[in-house]
């Protein structure tokens, strides 16, 4: 499992995350919703530290530690077990669809050049860019990129996969195929997803548990029904308002 | 006569024998300047204590004097150096042990990196942010992110004012006859010495500069066309823009 306990994050005099818990169980799909500023690519960057937290405990698979004393190596092992999945898809721009996905492998993981090369095209395969894995990042469209994105994220075996809102920079007819990737990749039960996401209908079926973050904190955490159906505080009832999930749920 | 031009160039093949050791000391303070020049820059980026104070006085006050000075000051001043470490830790350091292209290779390298450190800080920092992140979430150290992703990425960026400064090298080394070591100009300088032909002399090594200059611009030129149609291949250019602006200056 994945546990946050009290984690919290000050950027200069503004609080961005006021003590945030929550626990994803591998296997499970965590999303997390609220509005724009509450805190949600800090929370999740906070886990990668790509932003460095100010407390709070954090475990992954049995290993926990401070995150205000985080040693080198306690980075180094957040950073190797969880993966991201950027809105941007950030792709190695010089660096073939293939080479996105090898690098982390042979650079990181040491393994084989030639075993990493392999694992690399079945990935492509699965996220349907068998016949794209000499192009550059340029020469695909955003959501073929977010395919190669997720594929290298998933290429190191990441106990958790940490996604920021991985369709927002995509053109609305390219939403669906990735979505559609995620899910299989949600499917497959192997690890934690913590997925932050404006896509209600996809949170709402994907999901095992969302989490409503406002202003830093976690004011909602429960299953989709519970968090869209009867949400608990006035904000997220507020929040859940104005986003339209569509017809077809009934709630 | 008071101007002979076939002297100027039946001379040239005496002068061209020259030229291996000019661009042995061109090409080899590029190569030391790189390093120094990117040791510098992220020195300047990271803001480390102490030694950002002491790199911005070098780069200050390597700016601020004259080529010919510091290689004067390289050469007198390194065997007192020496002296007075040998007198200081009782070690018998010669200075005669140290070959004269040494002098000249610290020098230039010293010089051309003061100058080079801010372009290539500026191509580091217009490496796109997101893909350092990206090489940091999966799990690549600082040194793998910087040899993996930054440097290619950044010497992309900073080839045009590099190629420039390697070719002001080529020229500079012109200079290094201050240090005792004989190249092409240094060598003209010997056989005018001999029939007071200087002119003729200079011409030709005009010529010669010149045209070498010429070869090697051109062959940078190729190198940035090929760089900028993988680059093209791969994407972007908004960096590279933005480094070309910043490094205009260099
Ligand atoms: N590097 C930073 N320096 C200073 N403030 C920051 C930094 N990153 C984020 N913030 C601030 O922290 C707050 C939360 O930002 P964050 O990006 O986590 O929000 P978000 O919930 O992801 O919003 P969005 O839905 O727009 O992506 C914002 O007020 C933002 O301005
Ligand atoms: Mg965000």
């Amino acid at each position: 499992m994945i546990q946050l306990q009290g984690l919290r994050k000050r950027f200069d005099k503004h609080q961005v995350l006021k003590g945030i818990d929550f626990t994803a169980q591998f296997g499970e799909v965590l999303a997390i919703i609220g509005a724009s500023g509450s805190g949600k690519s800090t929370l999740l960057r906070c886990i990668d530290f790509l932003e460095t937290p100010d407390e709070g405990i954090i475990t992954l698979a049995g290993r926990s530690f401070d995150a205000a004393k985080a040693t080198k190596s306690d980075i180094a092992y957040m950073r190797r077990n969880t993966a991201m999945v950027f809105q941007n898809f950030n792709l190695f721009k010089y660096k073939t669809a293939l080479e996105n996905i090898t690098e982390g492998m042979i650079t990181v993981q040491k393994r084989p050049k030639a075993e990493a090369e392999k694992r690399a095209r079945e990935l492509l395969e699965k996220v349907g860019l068998g016949d794209r894995m000499d192009y550059y990042p340029s020469k695909l469209s955003g959501g073929q990129q977010q395919r190669v994105a997720i594929a290298r994220s998933l290429a190191l075996e990441p106990r958790a996969m940490l996604l920021d809102e991985p369709t927002s920079a995509l053109d609305p007819e390219m939403i669906a195929e990735v979505l559609t990737v995620i899910k299989n990749v949600a499917r497959e039960r192997s690890r934690a997803m913590i997925i932050v996401s404006h896509e209600m209908n996809f949170v709402y079926e994907i999901a095992d548990r969302v989490i409503f973050l406002d202003e830093g904190e976690v004011l909602e955490n429960g299953t989709p029904l519970e968090v869209f159906g009867a949400p608990k505080t006035e904000r997220a009832r507020q929040f859940i308002s104005r986003v339209n999930l569509s017809n077809n749920y009934v709630i | 006569m008071i101007f002979d031009p076939r002297l100027v160039f039946t001379r040239i093949p005496k002068i061209l024998k020259y030229l291996p050791i000019t661009m042995e000391i061109a090409i080899g303070a590029t190569l030391i300047s790189l390093i120094i020049g990117f040791i510098v820059a992220l020195i300047k980026i990271r803001k480390v204590p102490v030694l950002h104070q002491i790199t911005a006085f070098y780069v200050s006050f390597t700016r601020g004097t004259p080529i010919l000075v510091q290689l004067y000051a390289t050469y007198v001043g390194i065997p007192i150096i020496l002296r007075l470490f040998n007198a200081h830790f009782g070690t018998s350091f010669s200075v005669n042990g140290i070959p004269p292209i040494v002098f000249a290779l610290l020098a230039l390298s010293l010089n051309d990196a003061a100058y080079s450190s801010e372009a290539i800080r500026a191509a580091i920092q217009a490496v796109d942010r997101g893909q350092i992140e990206a090489a940091h979430s999966i799990g690549m150290t600082t040194w793998q992110t910087l040899r993996r992703i930054i440097i290619p990425e950044s010497l992309v960026i900073a080839l045009p004012s590099l190629g420039n400064a390697f070719i002001g090298m080529i020229k500079g080394t012109s200079l290094v006859f201050v240090t005792a070591v004989v190249e092409m100009s240094t060598y003209g300088r010997q056989l005018a010495g001999r029939d007071f032909r200087y002119l003729e002399m200079y011409v030709t090594l005009a010529i010669i500069y010149w045209v070498i200059t010429f070869v090697v611009s051109k062959l940078l030129n190729l190198w940035e066309r090929k760089l900028k149609c993988d680059e093209r291949a791969a994407g972007g250019g908004a960096g590279r823009d933005t480094a070309a602006r910043l490094t205009e200056k260099v």
